[in-house]
C-alpha cells in the first residue's frame, strides 16, 4: 500500500514536469530570433554604385545568412513610388541591388541619400528595418615620383551643392593587388585625407613581382565609411618587376618525358647495356665458333 | 671431393643420367599441375573482372604480387652464387650444387618476370613500357636488368649443359626415347674436342665474371624501386645491400632444399654429400647473420630515432598488427636457422633441410612485410577513406596465383631435372678423374 502510494507521486511529480516542459517548448517556439539587415553602399572604380543587403542571424556566436525572406528595398522614404527593387533572399544572405535608370532624375538632383531596407516578418523573424546613409564621393589615384621616392597620392572629394569638394579625415586602405589579397604598399594599414581631401603615400614595396610586363595594380578603398561607404578605384603601374620564370620542364631531367632523359643517364645505361649485351653477343659468337667446330668432326 | 672412393664412369652415368618419374614424382608433378591451373584460373578472373577481384587498393597497391617478385628476384641470385662466385673462387666441392642452383635461377627468373606481368592488371600494356619507356624510371631498369639476367641465367645453364647432352645422346639406350629428339637438337654438336672445350670453358668464365655485377644489379635496381620512394621503411639508403643480402641468404637456403630433395628423392647420396650440407651450412650461418646485420640496421636504427611518420610503422611491425608476421620472419627466417646450424649436429642433412626450409618460409613473410605495411602507413594523412584501406589481406584469386607462381616454379625445376641431369654428369667424371690420378 505505502508502495502504492510512493508510486502515485511518482506519477503525479511526472505528470507535473511533463507539462512545464511542454510549456517551455511552446514558449521557446514562439520567441523569434534577430535580424541583422544591413544596407552597405559600394561604388567601384567611380561607375555605377549598388547597394548591398544583408540579411544575417547569429546562430551559435556566427552570423548566417537567412533565406526566403521578402525585403523590400527604397530609395530616401518607404513609399511604393521609392521602390528599388524587392527580393526573396537566397541562403548566402547577401543582395545586390543596382539603383534603376528610372531613378536618374532624384539621383542626378541630390549629394546625399538614405537606402531603407525592410524585411517582412515570419515565422522566425518579425519585421525589420535597416538603414544606409551615404554622401555621393568619388576616389581618385595617382602616382608621383620625388627624387627616388615613388608615392602614391588618392584625393577624395565629395559632392555638396552641385560641386566637388574635398573630403577631409577620410580613413582610405591604399595597396596592391595580389592573387590572394591586398598587399599595403607601406608600413601603414590606412592613411587619412588632410584638408584637402588628399593622401600622399610612399610606395615601399620594390622588387615586387608584377605580371609579364611588371606591371601592378594599385587600388585605394574605403571601407563601410559612415559618410560614403565603400568606395574603390584602382591603377595600373609599371611598379613591379617581370617575372623570370625558370622553366625546367623541358629541359634533360629526371622527371621529363622519355624524350628529355639525361645525357649522363643515357650514357651511363647505354653503356652499361652495351657491355653486357655486347659480351652476350660475343658469346653467342663462341657458342656458334663451337657448333662450327663440331661440323668439321666427324 | 672429401669422399675418396672413386666412382666408376658407368656408375656415375648411370646414376646421374635424368630417371623416370616414380608414383612419388607424378604425384609431386600433378598437385604442381592442379596449383598451377588453379592459379590460372584465377588470373583469367582476374583478367576478365579486373584487379577488383584482389583486395588491393588505394594504398596498398602493391600486395602479394609485388612480395613474391621480390622473393622470386631474391631466389633467383643462387645462380650467380653458387655457378660463378664459387667458380671464380675455385671451390671444388661446388660441382654437385651448381646445376641444382642453375635451374632455381632459371625458374625463379622466369616466374619473376611472369608475376611482375600478372601485378599490371592490363598485361597488353607491356608493350608501352618499350614504346613509352622513360630511362629515368627505376621500373625501366628492373624491365631491362631482369630480362639480361634470365639471358644469362639460361645461356649459363644451356652452356654447362653441352657435354652432359653428348652423354645422354650416347647413352639414350639408358634413359628411353622421349627427350633423345630434344638433346640431339640441343647438343649434337658438342664432340668435346679440345678446341670446343676452350671455347666452352673461357665462356663460361666469362658469363660467371658478367653474371656477378648483373645479379647485383638485379636485386639493388629492386630495392631502388622501393627506395627511390620516399614512404616510411623504404627512405633507406642501406636497402641495396640489405635486398642482396637478404637474396644471398634465401637463395642459399633454397639451394640446400634443393640438394636434399634430390639427393633423396634420387639416391644421390654418394654426389652430394654430408660434407656438402656441412659446408653450405657453415655459408648459410654468414648469410644469415649477415642479413640479421642488415636488418638490425634497417630497423634498430629508425626505431631508436622513432621520427614521427616512421613511428607507426615501425609500432606497427614490432608490437601491432604486423608484430606476429615480423617476429616470425625474423625468428623463422634467421636466428632460429643460426642457431640450428651453429653446431656440427645441425649441419646434418636433415637438420639442414628444416633451417632451410625455416629460412625460405622466413625469406618469404619478410618480403610481405617489405612492400605491405609501409603502403599501409603513408606519409600523408589519409583523408575520406574507408576503413578497409586502411588494412590489407590477400583475395583468395591473390593466393591462388601467387601460389600458383610458385607451384610453376617448382614445376619448372621439376621438369628440368626429369629432362636434364640435377648434377653435371662430364664435371662429375672429370672430378673423379682427377681424384683418381691423385
Amino acid at each position: 500500500m505505502k508502495m502504492l502510494k510512493n508510486k502515485s507521486g511518482f506519477i503525479l511529480l511526472a505528470l507535473l514536469l511533463t507539462g512545464i516542459i511542454c510549456n517551455a517548448q511552446d514558449s521557446s517556439k514562439n520567441e523569434k530570433k534577430e535580424l541583422q539587415l544591413n544596407v552597405s553602399y559600394y561604388q567601384p572604380q567611380n561607375n555605377i554604385p549598388y547597394v548591398l543587403v544583408t540579411t544575417k542571424t547569429k546562430v551559435e556566436r556566427k552570423f548566417i545568412g537567412v533565406k526566403d525572406l521578402k525585403v523590400k528595398v527604397y530609395l530616401n522614404a518607404v513609399t511604393d513610388s521609392n521602390l528599388i527593387q524587392s527580393f526573396q533572399s537566397t541562403k548566402t544572405g547577401e543582395e545586390r541591388i543596382y539603383i534603376s535608370p528610372t531613378f536618374k532624375a532624384a539621383w542626378d538632383a541630390a549629394s546625399s541619400f538614405t537606402f531603407i531596407a525592410i524585411a517582412e516578418a515570419n515565422k522566425e523573424f518579425d519585421e525589420t528595418k535597416g538603414e544606409g546613409q551615404v554622401t555621393k564621393a568619388k576616389l581618385e589615384i595617382d602616382t608621383g615620383r620625388t627624387d627616388e621616392t615613388k608615392n602614391v597620392i588618392v584625393n577624395v572629394k565629395q559632392l555638396q551643392d552641385g560641386e566637388w569638394i574635398p573630403a577631409k579625415d577620410v580613413e582610405i586602405k591604399i595597396a596592391v593587388k595580389r592573387s590572394f589579397g591586398n598587399l599595403p604598399i607601406g608600413d601603414q594599414e590606412t592613411y587619412t585625407t588632410d584638408s584637402t581631401g588628399a593622401v600622399t603615400a610612399e610606395f615601399k614595396r620594390d622588387s615586387l613581382l608584377g605580371d609579364g610586363k611588371g606591371n601592378l595594380v594599385l587600388m585605394a578603398r574605403t571601407e563601410d565609411n559612415e559618410n560614403f561607404g565603400n568606395l574603390f578605384t584602382e591603377k595600373i603601374v609599371n611598379w613591379g618587376s617581370p617575372p623570370v620564370i625558370d622553366n625546367t620542364f623541358n629541359h634533360r631531367s629526371l622527371w621529363a618525358t622519355s624524350s628529355k632523359t639525361p645525357i649522363w643517364l643515357l650514357g651511363l645505361a647505354y653503356s652499361i647495356i652495351a657491355g653486357v649485351w655486347g659480351t652476350m653477343v660475343y658469346l653467342i659468337f663462341q657458342l656458334i665458333r663451337i657448333r662450327n667446330l663440331g661440323k668439321t668432326v666427324t | 671431393m672429401e669422399n675418396q672412393n672413386i666412382l666408376s664412369a658407368d656408375k656415375v652415368i648411370h646414376d646421374l643420367l635424368p630417371q623416370k618419374f616414380g608414383l612419388r614424382g607424378k604425384l609431386w608433378t600433378a598437385t604442381l599441375i592442379i596449383i598451377c591451373l588453379i592459379g590460372a584460373y584465377a588470373y583469367f578472373l582476374q583478367l576478365k573482372n579486373g584487379l577488383v577481384v584482389t583486395n588491393m587498393g588505394d594504398y596498398a597497391s602493391w600486395g602479394i604480387y609485388i612480395s613474391n617478385f621480390v622473393f622470386f628476384v631474391a631466389i633467383s641470385l643462387v645462380g650467380s652464387l653458387i655457378t660463378a662466385i664459387f667458380r671464380l673462387s675455385d671451390v671444388k666441392w661446388r660441382t654437385p650444387l651448381t646445376r641444382i642452383s642453375e635451374m632455381i635461377a632459371v625458374s625463379a627468373i622466369t616466374f619473376a618476370s611472369l608475376i611482375i606481368i600478372v601485378d599490371m592488371g592490363r598485361p597488353e600494356r607491356l608493350v608501352n613500357l618499350f614504346t613509352h619507356g622513360r630511362l629515368q624510371s627505376p621500373i625501366m631498369w628492373d624491365v631491362i636488368v631482369i630480362g639480361t639476367y634470365f639471358c644469362i641465367s639460361l645461356f649459363l645453364l644451356y652452356i654447362t649443359l653441352l657435354p652432359d647432352l653428348r652423354i645422354m645422346i650416347k647413352a639414350k639406350e639408358m634413359i628411353g626415347k622421349p627427350f633423345a629428339r630434344l638433346y640431339r637438337w640441343l647438343g649434337s654438336y658438342w664432340k668435346g674436342t679440345e678446341a670446343q672445350e676452350k671455347i666452352r670453358n673461357r665462356s663460361i668464365t666469362i658469363l660467371c665474371i658478367i653474371i656477378i655485377p648483373v645479379a647485383f644489379c638485379i636485386h639493388t635496381v629492386t630495392s631502388w624501386l622501393f627506395a627511390t620512394t620516399y614512404r616510411p621503411g623504404w627512405d633507406s639508403t642501406n636497402f641495396g645491400a640489405y635486398f642482396v643480402s637478404g637474396a644471398f641468404l634465401v637463395g642459399a637456403g633454397g639451394v640446400v632444399v634443393a640438394m636434399y630433395v634430390f639427393r633423396h628423392v634420387y639416391k644421390l647420396e654418394e654426389y652430394i654429400t654430408e660434407m656438402h650440407f656441412e659446408k653450405m651450412g657453415r655459408i648459410l650461418v654468414m648469410l644469415a647473420l649477415l642479413y640479421l646485420y642488415f636488418n638490425v640496421n634497417e630497423y634498430l636504427v629508425p626505431a631508436f630515432k622513432m621520427k614521427k611518420p616512421e613511428e607507426v610503422h615501425l609500432t606497427e611491425l614490432f608490437t601491432g598488427e604486423f608484430a606476429p608476421l615480423f617476429w616470425f620472419a625474423i625468428f623463422i627466417g634467421m636466428i632460429i636457422p643460426i642457431i640450428i646450424m651453429l653446431f656440427k649436429k645441425g649441419r646434418k642433412p636433415l637438420p639442414m633441410f628444416i633451417a632451410a626450409v625455416m629460412v625460405v618460409i622466413g625469406a618469404w613473410f619478410k618480403r610481405y612485410l617489405i612492400v605491405t605495411p609501409t603502403l599501409l602507413h603513408p606519409f600523408l594523412p589519409k583523408h575520406d577513406a574507408p576503413e578497409r584501406y586502411s588494412h590489407y589481406f590477400p583475395s583468395w584469386q591473390e593466393w591462388a596465383i601467387a601460389m600458383g607462381s610458385l607451384a610453376g616454379a617448382l614445376l619448372i625445376i621439376t621438369l628440368l631435372a626429369r629432362i636434364f641431369p640435377v648434377i653435371s654428369i662430364y664435371k662429375t667424371l672429370t672430378d673423379e678423374n682427377e681424384n683418381a690420378q691423385k
